[in-house]
Formats: structure tokens, C-alpha cells, sequence
């Protein structure tokens, strides 16, 4: 006989009673292991996204409105010695059968074969026809079509001058072609194409890179540059970005240099018009007579009762200004002269728009004196001042004018196109560039050229190519695989979550282990006893029962790790399936890294060894004597007061009460945090008083109140632990329950108050392609044809759209550059729309929309967003700064002032319309709103809406149903933690279950001497109900008082649907459920003849 | 003959579970027990024989008083020597004969010497013989491998006795070992203790309800009030 036999023959006779504790352990590591595997999973199944949606991409550069030639990705790959290749990517909207169906917001981009090498497919993506397009799996399936289908694409036309800038075109914002599917992009073959850290697939359509930048107008150029990962020597991101810088032409930027004729001058200008800031400094700088020049459209040009309609105003400098030239004075040509009968000395006035807010114009007045009249000839004759103004300087006669401002050509003269016929566009008046710049110039520059005293344009094109870095003009690649992979691999921690969601059902199965570990070392106590007796020390004792719970413990761990992968396989099914709304994607695969296995089965271990050392420990602490009769039985009272407990108690519930003093009700995350603390206090609190009370009950030994009730009530003291742990069991699993089903958020309750998610708003759109003008406005209106639905009760806040990452809980990567969305705040501060849950020192609280038109120090922009975006996407909190690029290439921070309760804005950072547009000017038109209309009219305002805008790909949902999407994640998140949380409660009822029959089992020579000495069946019935329905009635009250302090913030909070009758059916499931185990237990007790077993003690 | 166990002026008072005082079992009980000596306590239910017993073996402690045995103060030792002097020192026959039902009759003579830390080879020679031959002496040669689920309640209480003699013991103390048997078990198992005592020459120590039984002792006492007086049967 030796320890290990010993041990092997107790494993072996008791294995009926062990294999429940190796059951338990294998449960609660099987859920520790899942949950571990569960984030392997998704953190591989992410990061295989990545590789699919990047294919052999390891570098991107997207220039968005900047059109560069296609050439230059020839040069660079060249240089750098790998693929690159260059796609024009722009939005759209496709539509199949004829219009029946339609998905907005859809990728097309123009592809050639080098696209393809970068999934392996070099022909399937270079063969493509004119008419051809290849669409990807996600679009195929929502269009419902297949090969050889015709598709319909309407599509953003992008344009190398921002829809918004002074005089740009309004028209031909997008263009529509059929297309014949040539073929289905898998997923695997570029088909998951997306330059975006998501893990959702867009909508795609691929055609050909040649064809769709011919129909946009500008051939062989494109706007994204993909770079090749290199097998046998990597690339970084510093060498891309110098071999840019090498290749890059001005011609890439959209500038062009030419020369004057008749002057011995070099001119640079711009086909956006007006020459980029970073352009225009570092032209000036070249020295050498740069001659920065500011040209621009006058409405009118009048003194007194005579005036010039629509002419062109220069700044050209020296030597048209002369020198000394006053910024109120201004000359004028002999023409205006004689046509506004003016001399010098005269005031003149001139009537100009200024841009406002996106394509918004506002007419403003200037005057001037006279100081000079010069000849129409010479250098004041320069038809080259004008810049390309589109609509205008190509056109033969001024009433074929087509401008992107409102123009009168009934105010056009004969005498006016007969300037028109001589002179083009020559200026007719001409004032100095300080004043031109300081009534002209606008978000998108202040010179429309500068001219060079030079006639060697190769000498000016190599200095500013020097001077210039291509990532001044948002030339600027990025480590896209690098950026992808990390966000994957800081996505949303899936182990933590799960162990979060399974914390319970893990205490619960652990207590549970404990439990039947406990019974099994008390039913031993008598062997304990012995083996003491027997000249074993305590300690000898204590690991022989130890060296047995570790063989248990290792074996259920063990069995844990298999298990818990299988749990893992059913918990990815169903997150593709009936929890999809978490993770929206079905694309997760089983994955496991051995050391997740080593760690959750090491922690299964260590968690279950601890547990049942525990019990181990407080059984072998007991008086040898006593073990030794097997004493432990009857000889629980203890003598002791519960100090401990006592303290543990109070110190919980005064923490209790000082959070109900201190917390602010309703305000915030923080709140329910607060209040969740608050609960858990309440039940800390409530167990360690019961185990005081049950100490005050066993002392009380007054006979004169003995009664079938008291004998049952007076067990539960003598069995104070198990008591305790079934209390325990049965309240946090109801706790868990009340918590996550009242904590549930239905978007539709409260929807129309102004400070829910919704913000009052009825419906939110979001457009495919940009809506240029405000659509209340009377151009609005009649452009879209909103006559019949705009009126004082249907009102729109636009918000202009900064493209990135989406941040919201539907992505589960973590971004960094979420997607920034720019609004008027007064439009939501007038409306008191949203609840700011966090908020800032700089916010006002009675107004706080109002910060974002702050300046804050430093040059840092005020942004508000969801808090949960804040908080899980962005792993920010309020307070924290994001920095972003701006169309310069500058990097400018982007303070989180505050944080929106849930809202429709899930997934966008909120800036200032302002703002937005001064940091990216070319961002044209508006692409998200919400839309104000009463109850009544909502239906007819969406139709109209919908049809009005549909070839701008309007997607109009109501607004609670766009909080109800998100509200999903989270309500997925908390079906999975309720779904767990119930066999948390299955396994408090099993545990109750095994704790009557134990009871029932071990004291049949108690219950066969009540018996004996006279109790009938009912009173001892009688006895076994009190003692465990008392259990019940206390682990119940504790579970809904603990809940109902943990939500009480959510009954303040606009949106919470309580599903009282949800709770309510949970509540008497669990009270059946052990009143019937009870009841069971005490019948089977009953049912038996006690009379051998009294024999037996 | 040596003095292996000395009682001087021992006391046992428990407290009342309701708190209110405590009630004396023993009252200044002093004895000396030497080596070879067999001794008989009787006395009625709740006299106190078990405890003081328990006592004698280091299983309880007194509330007042010194236990020496083998010349040591047992309120000296810590748990570590108790257990040693339990193992090695001191044999222990139960009322109930506390068999581990897991194990097999050899196994359960050999649970004592578990403890002693023996070498394989040791365990397996010498000390499995021993209980080889204590089994053959007391008729149970041939139920070595019986689960105690298989044997008769006094064939239980001589594995008992052969357990308690396993590493040779000095000291044997025995609680009511025939309480729980019929008359005939009763008488067989007294006459083997009695002979074992003799031929191990080990001092036997027993408390008892039956007179027969403490008729077949050297020396008798009677325990009542938590006095020991000497009794003649």
C-alpha cells in the first residue's frame, strides 16, 4: 500500500460521487477555454479578412478628388521593382431588372490587369470590356444576379474641381452606364476588395480603369495607387513614399505649367481653379519675379445708375498694379470706362458671390476709386489672366454660359458679347492682391496663378517638384496591411467579452464544484478521522483529499479543453447565425493557438484546485475527534461569532449607500456602472449577513418556539455554507437575468422625445452620392422636386461626410480614423437633440452641441461622439485626442469632448460643418441627414424623399430603426450573456437539486428517527420544504433587489423597454423550478422506509 | 516493567453549545500504565471513557492536567509528533471498526504505514508480511483481498485490531471494540486481543461496556462523576 494506491482505490470506489465534481470542473474550464478560443477564432478569422480584402496589397494610396496619371504607377513600379497598380474608385448605386432592384453605396472602381496580379487573377480583371463589369459576392447575391446579367450603375462623377469651389459645375454629378456581369468576384479573389479595417464586405463593382476615367473625363488617370508586397525583399513605407516623390509629375497634381505668349513668362495654374495653399507658397518661393495672380467673376461693375454685367477682376501685380497702388483704389480698362461713363477719381462698386457654407453664395458689395484708365491693349489686354473657369472660358458666346452660380443672360449685352468675341475673358478692372485676397479668397486658395519671369518651364516644373512634397497635396501612401492587421489584432477582445458574458455561469459551475467536492469530503469525514487517528497529520490528511481533487480537477479540466473547443465550434455557429447582429459577418473559422488551450485549462485548474482547497481546507481544520466519529455532521454550529461576515456586511452595504448618495441618477455609462456596483454590493452585503443571521438562529435553542418550520430553518444554520453557496447560486443567476433584461434597449420606446437615440428625428438618409444643396433651401426644393413635402413642420440637418472607418459596434476591428461627419451645431443645440452621457470641461451642459464651434488651445478640434464608440471602438475616453490628416497632408488633432447616449450616429466622430470643410475643402456636397416631419406625414415624407433622390442613392431609414441596428449589437451581446446567465441558473437549480438529495441522503437516520418517534410523513415533509424554500425565498429576494438597484438607472433613461412579463416568467420558472426539486427530494425522503436507516446509525 | 503512559490530574470540561458555562466530563484523573499492562475502563454512557481515551492517545487534548507518554509531555508536541507517536506509538481499535471501504483487507492493515515514509522494497517485504502473518493469526488469511463490503462485522473489527498492531505499537487503546458485535464475535475478538497483547507484549488500553469483556483485563477502573476509581469485577 502506498499513497498513490491508496489514492487510485478512492478515486476508483468513489468515482460515482467524483465524476459530478470532475463534471463541474469540466464545465467551468470548458467555458474559460471557449471563451479563450472564441477570441483566437475571431482574431484569426479578422486577420484572414484582411488578407483577403488586400490580397498581395501592402501599400495604398488614395488621392480622392486628385487625379493622377495612370503613368505613374508604371514609374513606380519600376522603381520599387513590384506590382502597382492604379484603380479610380468612386461610390454608386446599382440596379437590376430594370429598377426593381437596387443597392446603394456600392464600391466601383476602374481596374486594370495589375489589380488582378494582386490577387493572382492577372486576366480576369484585365479583360474587361467597356461595357463589362465583374461584381463581387455581397452585391451578386443582394442584386439577385449572375453572369451575363445587365446591371444598371449609376455612379459619383468625380471631378478634378471640387463640386463646392466658386463657379464649379453643379451639373453631371453622377453618370449612369449598363454593364454586362462578366463574372462573380469570390471572395478569395479580390472579391472582399476594401481599403477600409472592416469586417463587413461592400457592395463592389469592378470595370474597366480605362473606360470609366474616359466617361468621368479625365482618361488614364485614377485616384488609388495599390503597392505590392515584395517576396524577396520587403518594402517600407518611408521608400514608397521617396519613390513617390520621385515619380510624381505636376501634372499628378492636376497643375500645369505654360507659357505666356508674346512674354517671355512662365504661368502655373491649376485645374481646381485655384492653386493649393502648400502649391502656392512654395511657387512664390521660387523668387526669380513670381508673380502670384488672383482673378475672379464680379456680377456686376457699377457707378451710379449704369453697370458692367459679369466680367472678370484681376490682381496680377507688378507691373498692371503700379506700385504705391491703394487697396480701395482700382484700374479700369477703357472699355468699362467708356461703358460706365467713368473717369479716374469715380467710385465704382463691384457686386462678387463669396462662397459660404458648401455651395452656399453670398452677394457682397466692394467699392473702389479710379485712379487710372488703361488702354485695352498690351499687357492689360492678357486674356491668359483668366483661369479655366468651367462653363465660362470655353464657351463661344456668353448666353452659352453654363456657370456653377445663378447668372442673369438677360442681363448680357450685345456690347458684352462682342467683348466677349475680342477679348475673351480679359479683365476689366484690376486692384491689388492684398485686397483681392481679402474680399476672394476661400477654403480652396487665393491666387489662381502665379507667372514666372522665365521662359524655361523645365527649370520652374524641377524646382517645385523639389519644394513640393507630394504629401502637401494628400499624396500619401499607407501601410494598409500593417494598419489592417493591427486593427484585427486589437479588434474587439472576444476572450474578454466572453469571459465577461460567462462570468457567472463560471462562479456557478465553480460553486457548484465546490459543492458536491464538500459533500464528498464530509460524507468522508469519518475516513479523515481515521487516517488522523492513524498517525496521519493534518497535513498528510489534507493532500491525500487535495492529491484526489487534483486528479479530479486535472481530469475535468482536461475534458474542459475539449469541451470548451466544441462550446466554442456552437458559439461561433451561432455568432454566424442567431448572433450574427454581434459580429455581422459570417466569415469566422475555428482557430486556437495551443497556448489559449494551455492557459484555459491551467486557469480550469488552478480555479477548481483553489475552490476545492478551500473546502478542503475548512473540513480538515475540523477536531480530530470529530471527524473521527464523523462528527461533522451534527457539529456545525459553530460557537464562533462570524466576525468576518459581520464586517464584510456592513462595509458593503455603507458602500451601497454611499454610491445611492453620491451617483448621478441617469447620467451616463458611469451611472450604470455605478449602479451595477451597487447591486453586487447589495448581494456581497446580503450573503454575509445571512450568514450572520444563520449564526443567530443556530444559538437560538428556545424550545418553546420549536416547530416543524423552525427544525427545517434551523438546518439551514447547521448547514451555513451550503446555505449560503445556494443563496448565492440562486441570486446573482436572477441578478443576471433582471440586469441584462432590463438593460436591454429597444430603440422604438421614446423614439419622438429629442433627447432619445433618435433626437427626435424621424427618419436618417444617407446618400450613395453627394446632394449638393440644402434641401430646404428654395434651390433645393426645386431641384429635387421637395415642393410637395417641405413646410414648417419637414425640416433636414445636413451633415458633409469626411470618409474612414467605420467605429461603430458593427465593426469589430479597432480603428483608429473613424469616419468624421460635419453638422451645423445650432441645428442640433435649437433642437436640444441627443443626451450627452459624458461630457467634457469645455462643454456648456445646458448647451452643449455649442462646443463644437469652440476653439480649443493648441489648434484642436472639438468632436463629439457615441460613448460606446468612444469607449469599445475606439478604446478612448472622453477627453482623449485622435489625430487625422487634413487634404494637406497636416496632421491636426481631434479632441472627444463629450459622448453621446446611444444614437443614430453610431460609428462617426461629429464635427463642425465648419471645420470639416476648412480641413478638407474638396468635400462636396452632403451624404448623411436627419429629417424632421410629424408622425402623420412620415410615410409620405420618405416616399417623396426616397423617389426624389434615388439616382443619388438616398437610403432613407426610419431613425429608430437605425438605432434599433445598433441597438442590436448590444442586445445580441445581451441575449448571449442572458442565454448564459440561464444555465448559470439551471446550474443554481441543479446545485439545489444535488443539495436536497445530499441532505435527504445523509441525514436518513434523522429523518428515519423523527420517524420513529412519532413524526408523520407530512411533518417531516414539512420540515424539508421550510428548510429549502426558505433557501429559495432568501436567494430570490436577494437576486431581484440586487437587480432592481443595478437598473434603476435604466428606468431614468429615455429608450429602456423593461420586459417586465420577460423577468416575471424567469422569476417563476426559477421558484418552480426549486420549489419542485424541494418537493421532489422530500417526497422521494418520504416515500422510502427509514427504519433500516436508523438501524445503520 | 517501564512506564509508558502517565495521566497527572486531568480535566475535560466542554462548553454548552447555548454558551451558558460548560459541563466537567473528568475531574483530576491521574494513572500510570506501564508496557504490557492490559486495563479495563468501564462506566456508563456519557461518563467520559471516550474522551478520556482520546485523550490518552492524543487525539483530544485535556483542559487541564499533563498526558506523558514514553516520558513525553504530549502538550509539547506539535501535530507533526503527535502523528508520529500516533503512527508508530500507539495502536487504535474503534467501536466501529472503520474500515475504508476502497481499499482491500491487506491494504486497510497497511494504511498506517503509509505515513512511515518506507522504502518500496521495505513496504513490500517485512511490513507486507507482517500483516500477512497477523492476518493468518487472526483468521483472515484468505479474505487479503476482501473489500470490507464483503465481510462479516467481526471479521471488520479483527482487520481493525490487525491494523492496529501493523507498526508495532507500544500502546494499544481500544473504544468499545466489541460494542457494535453479537455475543459470539464479542468473545472471539476479546480472547484474540487479550492473546495479541500477550504475544506483541504491548500495553492494551480498553473502554467498555461489557463486563466479560473487562473481565478478561489485568486491572480494571471504573469511571464515574469524572472520577477513576479502581474496580474490581
Amino acid at each position: 500500500m502506498n499513497k498513490g494506491r491508496f489514492l487510485f482505490r478512492s478515486l476508483f470506489f468513489y468515482r460515482k460521487t467524483h465524476l459530478w465534481v470532475v463534471l463541474g470542473t469540466m464545465m467551468s474550464t470548458a467555458i474559460l477555454v471557449g471563451a479563450l478560443v472564441i477570441g483566437d477564432s475571431v482574431r484569426h478569422s479578422l486577420r484572414k479578412i484582411v488578407f483577403d480584402r488586400l490580397g498581395t496589397t501592402e501599400f495604398a494610396l488614395s488621392s480622392g478628388d486628385r487625379f493622377f496619371q495612370v503613368r505613374m504607377a508604371d514609374d513606380l513600379a519600376e522603381s520599387l521593382n513590384t506590382t502597382v497598380a492604379p484603380l479610380l474608385q468612386t461610390r454608386g448605386i446599382a440596379i437590376a431588372e430594370g429598377g426593381q432592384r437596387r443597392v446603394n453605396d456600392i464600391q466601383v472602381i476602374g481596374v486594370d490587369s495589375r489589380f488582378g496580379e494582386m490577387g493572382g487573377i492577372k486576366e480576369r480583371f484585365g479583360q474587361l470590356a467597356p461595357d463589362e463589369a465583374i461584381v463581387n459576392r455581397s452585391l451578386a447575391s443582394r442584386l439577385n444576379i449572375r453572369e451575363n446579367d445587365e446591371i444598371l450603375l449609376r455612379m459619383e462623377k468625380r471631378d478634378v474641381m471640387p463640386k463646392d469651389a466658386p463657379l464649379s459645375l453643379d451639373s453631371d454629378s453622377s453618370l449612369a452606364r449598363r454593364f454586362l456581369v462578366k463574372s462573380i468576384a469570390a471572395d478569395s479573389a479580390l472579391g472582399k476588395f476594401n481599403l477600409r479595417s472592416d469586417q463587413l464586405t461592400p457592395s463592389t463593382v469592378f470595370v474597366s480603369l480605362h473606360f470609366l476615367s474616359k466617361e468621368m473625363g479625365f482618361e488614364g488617370r485614377a485616384n488609388v495607387l495599390l503597392v505590392a508586397e515584395k517576396a524577396e525583399a520587403s518594402l517600407d513605407l518611408q521608400g514608397v513614399n521617396d519613390a513617390l516623390k520621385k515619380a510624381w509629375t505636376l501634372s499628378d497634381a492636376g497643375l500645369e505649367l505654360r507659357n505666356i505668349p508674346g512674354r517671355n513668362m512662365v504661368e502655373l495654374r491649376s485645374n481646381r481653379i485655384f492653386l493649393a495653399p502648400p502649391v502656392a507658397a512654395a511657387a512664390q518661393e521660387y523668387g526669380k519675379g513670381a508673380q502670384p495672380v488672383l482673378t475672379y467673376f464680379v456680377n456686376e461693375l457699377r457707378r451710379g445708375d449704369r453697370a458692367t454685367p459679369y466680367s472678370f477682376v484681376s490682381a496680377p501685380g507688378s507691373p498692371l498694379i503700379p506700385p504705391g497702388m491703394k487697396d480701395d483704389e482700382i484700374l479700369i480698362n477703357g472699355w468699362l470706362a467708356q461703358d460706365l461713363n467713368a473717369n479716374v477719381g469715380d467710385q465704382i462698386e463691384l457686386t462678387y458671390y463669396i462662397l459660404g457654407l458648401g455651395r452656399e453664395l453670398q452677394e457682397k458689395k466692394s467699392g473702389f476709386r479710379i485712379i487710372d484708365v488703361v488702354p485695352l491693349e498690351g499687357i492689360y489686354a492678357d486674356r491668359d489672366l483668366l483661369p479655366d473657369f468651367p462653363g465660362l472660358s470655353g464657351e463661344e458666346n456668353c448666353r452659352d454660359w453654363d456657370p456653377g452660380i445663378p447668372i442673369d443672360l438677360e442681363k448680357i449685352r450685345d456690347k458684352d458679347e462682342e467683348y466677349w468675341d475680342d477679348f475673351r475673358g480679359t479683365p476689366k478692372a484690376f486692384v491689388t492682391l492684398d485686397k483681392a485676397r481679402a474680399l476672394w479668397a476661400n477654403r480652396f486658395g487665393d491666387l489662381t496663378a502665379v507667372r514666372f519671369s522665365i521662359s524655361d518651364q523645365a527649370e520652374v516644373e524641377s524646382f517645385l517638384i523639389n519644394k513640393l512634397d507630394p504629401s502637401d497635396l494628400g499624396f500619401v501612401f499607407r501601410d494598409v496591411k500593417k494598419e489592417g492587421l493591427r486593427a484585427s489584432s486589437q479588434s474587439v477582445n472576444f476572450s474578454q467579452l466572453f469571459l465577461g458574458l460567462s462570468f457567472f455561469i463560471i462562479v456557478a459551475a465553480l460553486l457548484l464544484t465546490s459543492l458536491l467536492f464538500v459533500f464528498n469530503t464530509e460524507n468522508r469525514s469519518e475516513e479523515n478521522g481515521l487516517l488522523r487517528a492513524l498517525g496521519f497529520s493534518r497535513k498528510a490528511v489534507k493532500w491525500a483529499v487535495l492529491r484526489e481533487g487534483a486528479v479530479l480537477v486535472v481530469l475535468g479540466s482536461l475534458l474542459g479543453g475539449v469541451v470548451g473547443v466544441l462550446y466554442n465550434g456552437i458559439i461561433l455557429s451561432a455568432l454566424k447565425t442567431v448572433w450574427r447582429g454581434a459580429v455581422g459577418t459570417s466569415a469566422l473559422h475555428i482557430h486556437f493557438r495551443f497556448s489559449s488551450l494551455l492557459i484555459g485549462v491551467s486557469i480550469g485548474v488552478a480555479v477548481a484546485f483553489f475552490t476545492i482547497w478551500l473546502a478542503t481546507w475548512r473540513q480538515i481544520k475540523r477536531p480530530i475527534t470529530g471527524l473521527q466519529r464523523g462528527l461533522a455532521k451534527v457539529e456545525t454550529i459553530e460557537k464562533k461569532r462570524p466576525n468576518t461576515s459581520l464586517i464584510i456586511g456592513l462595509v458593503s452595504w455603507a458602500a451601497l449607500l454611499i454610491i445611492l448618495v453620491v451617483a448621478d441618477f441617469g447620467r451616463g455609462d458611469q451611472a450604470f456602472l455605478f449602479f451595477f456596483l451597487a447591486g453586487t454590493l447589495f448581494l456581497i452585503g446580503g450573503m454575509a449577513f445571512t450568514r450572520v443571521l444563520l449564526y443567530m438562529l443556530g444559538k437560538n435553542t428556545d424550545a418553546v418556539r420549536l416547530s416543524n418550520v423552525n427544525i427545517g430553518i434551523r438546518n439551514n444554520a447547521r448547514k451555513h455554507t451550503r446555505s449560503i453557496t445556494l443563496i448565492g447560486l440562486l441570486a446573482c443567476g436572477l441578478f443576471i437575468v433582471f440586469t441584462v433584461g432590463a438593460n436591454r434597449l429597444n430603440a422604438l420606446k421614446d423614439s419622438e422625445r429629442r433627447d432619445s437615440g433618435t433626437g427626435g428625428f424621424a427618419l436618417f438618409g444617407e446618400s450613395s452620392i453627394p446632394i449638393l444643396y440644402d434641401l430646404d433651401s428654395q434651390k433645393g426644393t426645386q431641384l429635387y422636386g421637395l415642393d410637395a413635402i417641405n413646410s414648417d413642420d419637414v425640416k433636414y440637418v445636413p451633415f458633409r461626410v469626411k470618409e474612414g472607418d467605420d467605429a461603430s459596434c458593427l465593426n469589430l476591428n479597432r480603428v483608429t480614423h473613424p469616419q468624421l461627419i460635419g453638422v451645423m451645431p445650432a441645428e442640433l443645440a435649437a433642437r436640444k437633440s441627443f443626451t450627452f452621457a459624458d461630457m467634457s470641461g469645455e462643454i456648456d451642459p445646458e448647451n452643449p452641441w455649442m462646443v463644437l464651434d469652440k476653439k480649443l488651445p493648441d489648434g484642436m478640434i472639438p468632436a463629439v461622439a457615441d460613448l460606446s464608440v468612444i469607449v469599445w471602438g475606439l478604446g478612448k475616453s472622453v477627453g482623449d485626442v485622435l489625430t487625422y490628416s487634413d487634404e494637406k497632408g497636416k496632421t491636426f488633432p481631434v479632441k472627444l469632448v463629450g459622448g453621446l447616449a446611444n444614437s443614430v450616429f453610431q460609428g462617426n466622430i461629429i464635427v463642425s460643418e465648419k471645420t470639416l470643410i476648412q480641413k478638407y475643402p474638396s468635400i462636396s456636397g452632403y451624404r448623411i441627414f436627419l429629417v424632421d416631419a410629424p408622425p402623420e406625414k412620415v410615410t409620405t415624407v420618405a416616399d417623396r424623399l426616397s423617389w426624389a433622390l434615388q439616382d443619388q442613392g438616398l437610403d432613407l431609414t426610419l431613425a429608430s430603426t437605425r438605432l434599433a441596428e445598433f441597438n442590436t449589437v448590444q442586445n445580441t451581446y445581451l441575449s448571449i450573456f442572458l442565454i448564459l446567465g440561464s444555465f448559470g441558473l439551471l446550474l443554481g437549480s441543479v446545485g439545489l437539486g444535488v443539495v436536497v438529495w445530499r441532505n435527504v441522503n445523509e441525514r436518513r437516520g434523522e429523518l428515519a428517527l423523527l420517524r420513529a418517534v412519532g413524526y408523520n410523513k407530512k411533518s417531516i415533509q414539512a420540515i424539508l420544504l421550510s428548510e429549502h424554500v426558505a433557501l429559495l425565498v432568501v436567494g430570490i429576494l436577494f437576486g431581484i433587489i440586487a437587480a432592481l438597484l443595478a437598473v434603476l438607472p435604466t428606468f431614468l433613461t429615455p429608450g429602456a423597454g423593461i420586459p417586465y412579463p420577460t423577468i416575471l416568467i424567469i422569476l417563476v420558472i426559477v421558484s418552480l423550478n426549486g420549489i419542485i426539486w424541494t418537493f421532489s427530494a422530500a417526497l422521494l425522503a418520504t416515500k422510502e422506509d427509514l427504519i433500516p436507516a436508523l438501524r445503520k446509525e | 516493567m517501564k512506564m509508558l503512559l502517565e495521566l497527572k490530574n486531568i480535566a475535560k470540561k466542554y462548553d454548552i453549545p447555548s454558551g451558558q458555562g460548560y459541563t466537567t466530563v473528568l475531574k483530576d484523573i491521574s494513572m500510570q500504565v506501564s508496557s504490557g499492562e492490559s486495563i479495563a475502563i468501564v462506566g456508563p454512557s456519557g461518563s467520559g471513557k471516550s474522551t478520556l481515551l482520546n485523550i490518552m492517545g492524543a487525539l483530544d487534548k485535556p483542559s487541564s492536567g499533563v498526558v506523558s507518554l514514553f516520558g513525553k509531555n504530549l502538550a509539547e508536541c506539535d501535530d507533526t509528533e503527535l502523528s508520529r507517536i500516533r503512527n508508530q506509538e500507539i495502536g487504535f481499535i474503534f467501536q466501529l471498526h472503520h474500515l475504508l471501504p476502497q481499499c482491500t483487507v491487506l491494504e486497510n492493515v497497511l494504511i498506517p504505514t503509509i505515513p512511515l515514509g518506507l522504502k518500496k522494497r521495505d513496504r513490500d517485504g517485512e511490513v507486507q508480511e507482517r500483516a500477512k502473518k497477523l492476518l493468518d493469526r487472526v483468521g483472515l488469511g484468505n479474505h487479503r483481498e476482501y473489500f470490507p463490503a464483503q465481510l462479516s462485522g467481526g471479521e471488520m473489527q479483527r482487520v481493525a485490531v490487525v491494523r492496529a498492531l501493523i507498526n508495532k505499537p507500544k500502546l494499544v487503546l481500544a473504544d468499545e471494540p466489541t460494542g457494535s458485535l453479537d455475543k459470539d464475535s464479542s468473545e472471539n475478538l476479546g480472547r484474540l486481543l487479550v492473546g495479541m497483547n500477550k504475544e506483541e507484549g504491548t500495553a492494551f488500553i480498553t473502554v467498555t461496556h461489557s463486563f466479560d469483556f473487562a473481565r478478561l483485563m489485568e486491572k480494571a477502573f471504573k469511571l464515574q462523576n469524572g472520577n477513576l476509581e479502581s474496580y474490581v469485577i
